[in-house]
C-alpha cells in the first residue's frame, strides 16, 4: 500500500471552491453585521448584546471564540507528527473549562455587568484595580491576538494564495468591522456560525478518514503503529523535562478561567442558570473537537504520511487529509472553516481588548466611573479601530517570525495575572485592594519576564547559549507567586470597609438579587 | 427601604443562607480537586511512569491512550454532575430564600 501518492503540496492548490467559499462566508457574516448593527446602540447591546443569547447558544458561541485555527491544524499536525504526545495540549485545553464551570462562571455573571475586572473592582477600590486588570487584560489580549494574526496571515496566504500582507489586512478589517458595527451580537453569531462549521467539517472529515478503516479505530491505531512503531501510542519522545509539562498544564488549566474575551462572554446571558448552561454546552464541543482532532491527527499519519506532512511544515495535516479523502471540494471546504475559525477567535479578542479600553480604563479611571452611554460606546468603537490598526502592524511586523510561544505566554499571564485576582476576590474576604494590585502585577510581569529568560527566547530567539530560566512556560512559578503575593499583601494591611463590602454582596454572589 | 435592608442583613446573617454559601463551596471546591488532581496525576504518569502508560487494554488502545480519553469524558461527567446538582438543589434554595427578601 503507499498512501503517499496523495497531494505532495497545498501550495498553488487554490481552486474556485475554496475562493467561493470563503467570498460566501465574508458575504454572510457581513450580512449578519448589518443586521446586528440596527441593534447595537447602548453600552448594553455594545458589550453583552443586550444580554439576550441563551444558554445554549452561548454555549456554541463560547466553543467558536475559544477553539482556534492553531488548535484545530495545530494539534492535528502535532499527533500526526508525534502521536500520544500531541494529546497532551488538546488535553490541557479542555480541563480548563470544568474549572470556569465550579468556581467562576456564576459569581461573575451576578457581580459582574461587561468585564472582569467589574468582579474584581466591586468592593476594593475603581481605579488602582481598573488600572492593574487593564493591564493583566491587554497583556493577554495583544500576545493571543499576535499569535493568531500571525497564524492567520501565513495559513490564509496558503490557502487561498493571497501574499502574506494581504491575508494580514484582509482579516484585520473583517474583525474590526464585525465588533465595529455589530459588537457582541454580531460577534456571537459569527462565533456561533464558526462552531457549527468547525465542528461539521472535522466531524465530515473524521467520518470520510475512518471509512477508509471500514469505521474501525482498532484498524486506525494498528495499522498507525504498524507504520510508525509503538511509541506513536505511548507519552515519550518529547517529554524531556517533566516540570515543562506541570508548567504548561498549570497555565492551560487555570489560564482558561483567566481570558478575558472568555469570561466577557458570561455577559450575554440573562442569568447564572444560563451562564452554568452555557459552560456545559461548550465543554461538550470542546471535548468532543479534541477527541475530533486526535483521530484526525492519527488518520493523517497513516494516510498522508509523515514525510508529506513534515514537508508541508507540519500544521497542514488536516488540510492534506482534507484533500486526500475528499478531493479539491472538500479541501476548499475545510480552508473556509479554517478561515472562519480564524475571524471568530479575533473578533472575540477584539471586542474585548476594546472593552477593557472603554469599559475599564475610560469610563472608570478617566471618567471616575460617570456613566456615559453614548460616549462610552463612541470611546469603544474608536478602541475598536486602534485595536485593528495595531493588530494589522503587528501581524506584519512579526512576519516570519516563530510566534508559537505568544500562546502558551498569554495562558500563562491568563493564569498568573488574571485568575488569582479573580478568585481571590470572589472567595476570600480579606482581601484588599494593595493585595489584588500586587497579584495582578506579580503575575503578568513574571510571565513576561520569565519567559523572556526561559529557553524559548533566551535562547532560540536571542541566540544565547544557556536559558537564565529553566521551564519554557512560566506559569509553575507565575501562578503560586501571584497567589502568594496577593495574599500576604492583604494580611499585611487589613481592609475593614472591603470586608464588610464583602458580607453585603453575599446576596448578589449567590442568590443574583441585584445584577444586572 | 429600611425595612427590606434589615430583611436582607437578617438573610445574610441566618443560618440557612451561610449553609447554602458552604454547600455550595463544598461541593465546587470538591469537583474542582477531582478534576485538578486526575489531570496532574496524568501529567506526573506521562512524565514519571512512563512503562506504567504503555500496557495494552484492548487492542492497540494503551493504557495511556484511554487516560487521556477518560479526562476528556469526567470533565463531561463532573460538569453535568454541577449542573444537576445545581438545578435540582442549589436553584430552589436560592429561590426560596429570594422569596424571603419579598
Amino acid at each position: 500500500m503507499n498512501f503517499l501518492q496523495t497531494t505532495t503540496s497545498l501550495q498553488g492548490t487554490v481552486s474556485w471552491i475554496s475562493i467561493s467559499m470563503f467570498l460566501l462566508l465574508v458575504c454572510i457574516t457581513l450580512g449578519i453585521t448589518y443586521w446586528a448593527a440596527r441593534r447595537t446602540k447602548t453600552t448594553s447591546e455594545f458589550y453583552a448584546a443586550g444580554r439576550s443569547i441563551s444558554g445554549f447558544q452561548n454555549g456554541m458561541a463560547l466553543a467558536g471564540d475559544y477553539m482556534s485555527a492553531a488548535s484545530f491544524l495545530g494539534i492535528a499536525g502535532m499527533v500526526a507528527l508525534k502521536g500520544f504526545d500531541g494529546l497532551i495540549y488538546s488535553i490541557g485545553f479542555l480541563v480548563g473549562w470544568p474549572l470556569v464551570m465550579f468556581l467562576i462562571a456564576e459569581p461573575l455573571r451576578n457581580l459582574g455587568k461587561f468585564t472582569f475586572s467589574d468582579v474584581v473592582a466591586f468592593r476594593l477600590s475603581q481605579r488602582p484595580i481598573r488600572i492593574a486588570a487593564s493591564f493583566g487584560s491587554l497583556s493577554t489580549i495583544i500576545f493571543y491576538l499576535i499569535a493568531q494574526m500571525v497564524g492567520a496571515g501565513e495559513l490564509i496566504s496558503i490557502l487561498f494564495g493571497f501574499p502574506y500582507e494581504w491575508a494580514i489586512v484582509i482579516v484585520g478589517i473583517m474583525m474590526s468591522a464585525y465588533v465595529l458595527f455589530g459588537g457582541m451580537l454580531a460577534t456571537t453569531w459569527v462565533q456561533i456560525i464558526k462552531a457549527f462549521l468547525l465542528l461539521g467539517g472535522a466531524t465530515l472529515l473524521v467520518f470520510l478518514t475512518l471509512q477508509q478503516f471500514n469505521f474501525s479505530l482498532y484498524s486506525l491505531f494498528e495499522q498507525a503503529s504498524a507504520l510508525y512503531g509503538e511509541g506513536v501510542l505511548n507519552p515519550g519522545q518529547d517529554i524531556t523535562n517533566p516540570w515543562d509539562t506541570m508548567s504548561l498544564g498549570i497555565a492551560l488549566m487555570f489560564g482558561t478561567a483567566g481570558l478575558p474575551h472568555i469570561l466577557m462572554r458570561f455577559y450575554t446571558v440573562p442569568d447564572a442558570r444560563e451562564a452554568r448552561k452555557s459552560v456545559f454546552v461548550a465543554t461538550g464541543f470542546i471535548g468532543y473537537f479534541y477527541i475530533l482532532t486526535f483521530i484526525i491527527g492519527f488518520g493523517a499519519m497513516v494516510l498522508v504520511g509523515q514525510d508529506t506532512i513534515k514537508a508541508n511544515g507540519g500544521n497542514m495535516a488536516a488540510l492534506l487529509l482534507a484533500s486526500y479523502t475528499g478531493g479539491q471540494a472538500f479541501l476548499g471546504f475545510i480552508a473556509a472553516v479554517a478561515f472562519a475559525t480564524i475571524l471568530a477567535v479575533v473578533a472575540g479578542l477584539t471586542l474585548s481588548g476594546a472593552s477593557t479600553i472603554s469599559h475599564d480604563i475610560y469610563t472608570s479611571v478617566l471618567q471616575k466611573g460617570k456613566s456615559n452611554e453614548v460616549g462610552e460606546v463612541k470611546v469603544a468603537r474608536m478602541a475598536t479601530l486602534a485595536i485593528g490598526i495595531i493588530s494589522i502592524l503587528l501581524g506584519l511586523l512579526f512576519k516570519g517570525q516563530n510566534v508559537a510561544f505568544m500562546v502558551g505566554l498569554a495562558f500563562s499571564i491568563a493564569a498568573s495575572g488574571n485568575f488569582p485576582a479573580l478568585i481571590l476576590s470572589i472567595l476570600w474576604k480579606p482581601f484588599t485592594t494593595r493585595g489584588a494590585v500586587a497579584s495582578i502585577v506579580t503575575g503578568t510581569t513574571l510571565s513576561i519576564g520569565l519567559i523572556a529568560l526561559s529557553p524559548t527566547i533566551w535562547v532560540n530567539i536571542l541566540g544565547h547559549e544557556e536559558a537564565l530560566f529553566p521551564l519554557k512556560n512560566p506559569a509553575l512559578i507565575s501562578f503560586p507567586a501571584a497567589v502568594i503575593v496577593g495574599i500576604v499583601v492583604s494580611l499585611m494591611k487589613p481592609d475593614k470597609a472591603a470586608q464588610q463590602k464583602f458580607e453585603d454582596e453575599k446576596l448578589r454572589t449567590y442568590l443574583g438579587v441585584g445584577s444586572e | 427601604m429600611s425595612i427590606h435592608k434589615t430583611k436582607a442583613e437578617q438573610l445574610i446573617a441566618s443560618a440557612e443562607f451561610k449553609q447554602l454559601v458552604r454547600h455550595r463551596w463544598s461541593v465546587c471546591i470538591l469537583l474542582t480537586v477531582i478534576m485538578f488532581c486526575t489531570y496532574m496525576s496524568f501529567l506526573y504518569a506521562i512524565a514519571y511512569q512512563k512503562e506504567s502508560m504503555a500496557p495494552y487494554v484492548t487492542g492497540k488502545f494503551t493504557i495511556g491512550l484511554l487516560y487521556a480519553v477518560g479526562l476528556i469524558i469526567l470533565a463531561w461527567v463532573l460538569t453535568g454532575i454541577y449542573v444537576y446538582w445545581a438545578n435540582n438543589s442549589y436553584n430552589p434554595e436560592v429561590e426560596r430564600l429570594k422569596n424571603k427578601l419579598k
